[in-house]
């Protein structure tokens, strides 16, 4: 969906963005994390052409993205960032239709998309579709702001630090909307941030960066087990790396079907070993029930298959 | 107990005005200085029943200040205003059937003044006080100034000097008000065909405009009448040199160089708040704004302008509140205007011919002061 070949990009004297290549194919969730400075929101912006890249080819859709207009380029791409950057002038559900509206949809057209996304993003129509962004909270306006991005059905979401500024809870409720949409829309997702759960979390990719350019890119589950270097491990912390670990497997992976564990706690056969490991200490128990959404008991999982 | 600090002190300003200060003088002619009428004085007696609200607003100050009551010390001010021209016009009317001569004059007096000043202040600062927002404040002072106004119109301060000048002087009033107009609105035309490009360039290129605030700011400082005079040499001699801009009345006298320098002052507010409006907003939303794949100019016109217009408004009101009273110094060069009216009352000595011609100077100013703020909180609304 969006290759990246040999891209260089200095601002001024400085190197931002070292001989990058990298192609996020379509349908991925591409995590971009690095610390400041490592060049991750300007390789973001180097895909709608906020920035423009010195060296190099970036493809979008097979196609240079040069040979797109900017704006072309850019209202196919759902674009979200951290200060959310809803126009304050305009209610919400104007907000939502700027990049429909710039490509000319029907007015009727538009309105039905209005509401198929505010339902998306568990928004009450009723109450916020004529609200002005003033009148929001914080988790409310980055839900605007993702609905906006996602209003033309864009083929790629690029979302810059999108939940860096909000409280834990809210940030926690908006990256399991994340994983949902994602998983409902099947969008391919560039995403940046510097926070390494939410990389483990929403990832189907995780790309560390340093300095400009790529340390290692792998899935999850293949960078804990597999760090490629020192500033890897470092990246992944070191106090609570098996907690890491335990977070992008599931009870699935190594649960028993015996029937064993008895007492009030349960877990899902999809919910991590960290949300389990944590379940089982709460309960001071060694053993727990797994049932499955319905509630019927499917198998037991043990403390001593979750540390081995 | 004291509850209301500005108020206590206008009310003083109030007694102090009342007891101390002429109500109204009264002359034989217009040229012989007046005898102070105090406001006991004032004929017949009745009528200080018109009084009563600005013992309400002395007590104001040690009443609890609650929404009702500040109501009810809004309603005293405003009536209080009404009342004290009323006062002054029974006052001029009985005065005028003892003198029983045209030529005699009755002018309001210092104490008038005073009084007036202190019930308009007190209403400015009670609203405020009240929490009223700015389209609420302005119908409060529009509600304030009608009676007043139908007191004009209707005749009833006929017996006051100064709507004697006026009648004496009529057609001169009008065509100096319709000229006072337009010197505002030619000035405020360059002004704004320059100004606001000079502000988006301004805001653009931030050296150039360094440079350019600054000179503006130059001539901000120079003042007017001197402004005024600087002109002269070089557009008269300008208006020799090429006839064309003669026959088309450009001078080094008149309209042309009261609406340059009008001009000059008037660019100020308008490129600063411009640009300034400009520069705040935030950066945020116009990333957003291009992210989204807006056009350089879809982002100016339907983000940047919007969210600029307020601070922008505020510049505009600046300005023109700024030529409005400038333009009376612009009647020096032979421009016209209420100003002309002004001066000649200042040089014959006449001085309710210098109000004829400041009052309405100074109600115009305020009147596009409150529209420009109704126009600022309308746009703050839209931008909220």
């Amino acid at each position: 969906m969006i290759e990246f070949h040999q891209i260089s990009k200095k601002f001024g004297e400085n190197t931002v963005v070292r001989d990058l290549n990298l192609t996020v194919t379509r349908g991925e969730f591409c995590v971009l994390i690095g610390s400041s400075g490592s060049g991750k929101s300007t390789i973001l912006k180097m895909i709608n052409r906020l920035v423009e890249h010195d060296t190099g080819e970036i493809r979008f859709a097979g196609e240079e993205i040069r040979t797109f207009p900017p704006e072309v380029l850019r209202r196919r791409i759902g674009y979200a960032i951290q200060s959310v950057g809803l126009f304050p002038h305009w209610t919400v559900e104007a907000n939502i239709a700027t990049v429909p509206r710039l490509l000319g949809w029907a007015p009727d057209r538009i309105d039905a998309r209005i509401a198929e996304l505010l339902h998306l993003l568990n928004l009450d129509a009723a109450r916020y579709r004529k609200a002005f962004p003033h009148q929001l909270s914080g988790g409310q306006q980055q839900r605007v702001g993702v609905a906006r991005a996602l209003a033309a059905d864009p083929d790629v979401l690029l979302m810059d630090e999108p939940f860096g500024a909000l409280d834990p809870i809210t940030r926690d409720s908006l990256q399991s909307e994340m994983t949902r949409i994602h998983a409902e829309t099947g969008k391919t997702i560039v995403f940046v941030t510097h926070d390494m759960d939410e990389a483990l979390r929403l990832a189907s990719r995780v790309v560390i960066l340093d300095k400009g350019h790529i340390v290692q890119a792998a899935s999850p589950r293949d960078l804990l087990n597999a760090p490629a270097n020192d500033f890897v491990r470092e990246f992944l912390g070191k106090d609570d790396y098996g907690l890491k670990l335990l977070s992008v497997e599931t009870v699935a992976k190594r649960m028993r079907r015996s029937i064993e564990a008895d007492g009030e706690g349960s877990v899902l056969p999809e919910d991590n070993l960290r949300l389990a490991l944590s379940r089982m200490v709460a309960l001071k128990t060694d053993r727990i029930a797994v049932c499955n959404a319905l509630g019927a008991r499917t198998g037991t999982l043990f403390l001593a298959d979750v540390v081995t | 107990m004291i509850r209301n600090r500005s108020l206590l002190f206008l009310s003083l300003v109030l007694v102090l005005g009342a007891v101390a200060l002429p109500f109204l003088t009264h002359a034989p002619n217009r040229l012989l200085s007046g005898q102070p009428v105090a406001l006991w004085a004032v004929t017949p007696r009745a009528t200080l029943v018109f009084l009563l609200p600005g013992v309400v607003l002395i007590a104001g100050p040690f009443l609890p200040q609650r929404p009702r009551v500040l109501l009810i010390l809004i309603l005293a001010a405003g009536v209080l205003l009404a009342g004290l021209v009323h006062i002054a016009a029974i006052g001029a009317n009985s005065l005028a059937q003892v003198a029983a001569s045209p030529s005699a004059r009755t002018s309001f007096g210092a104490g008038f003044w005073l009084m007036t000043f202190a019930a308009a202040l007190a209403l400015a600062d009670l609203t405020a006080r009240a929490g009223f927002g700015p389209v609420a404040r302005v119908l409060i002072g529009f509600l304030a100034s009608l009676p007043i106004g139908a007191m004009v119109a209707s005749g009833h301060l006929d017996q006051m000097s100064i709507m004697k000048e006026y009648a004496n002087k009529s057609e001169l009033f009008r065509t100096s008000l319709i000229r006072h107009f337009v010197i505002v609105l030619s000035a405020l035309v360059p002004t704004l065909l320059i100004g606001v490009p000079l502000g988006v360039l301004a805001f653009r290129k931030a050296r150039l405009g360094r440079a350019v605030l600054s000179s503006l700011s130059i001539i901000q400082t120079v003042p007017s009448i001197a402004l005024f005079g600087l002109l002269m040499a070089p557009l008269s001699a300008l208006a020799v040199a090429v006839p064309v801009l003669m026959a088309i009345g450009i001078s080094g006298i008149g309209l042309a160089p009261a609406v340059i320098a009008l001009t000059l002052y008037s660019l100020l507010p308008i490129v600063r708040n411009t640009a300034e409006g400009l520069a705040q907003v935030p950066v945020s939303v116009v990333e957003a704004a291009q992210g989204m794949g807006m056009t350089k100019r879809q982002v100016f016109w339907q983000v940047e302008v919007p969210l600029a217009l307020k601070v922008f408004l505020s510049g505009l009101r600046v300005t023109v509140v700024q030529a409005i009273g400038l333009a009376a110094v612009a009647a020096l060069i032979g421009a016209g205007g209420l100003g002309a009216i002004m001066f000649k009352g200042l040089f014959s000595n006449a001085l309710d011919l210098v109000l004829l011609g400041a009052l309405p100077i100074i109600a115009i100013a305020v009147v596009a002061d409150a529209l420009f703020k109704l126009g600022v909180a309308m746009a703050q609304k839209g931008a909220a």
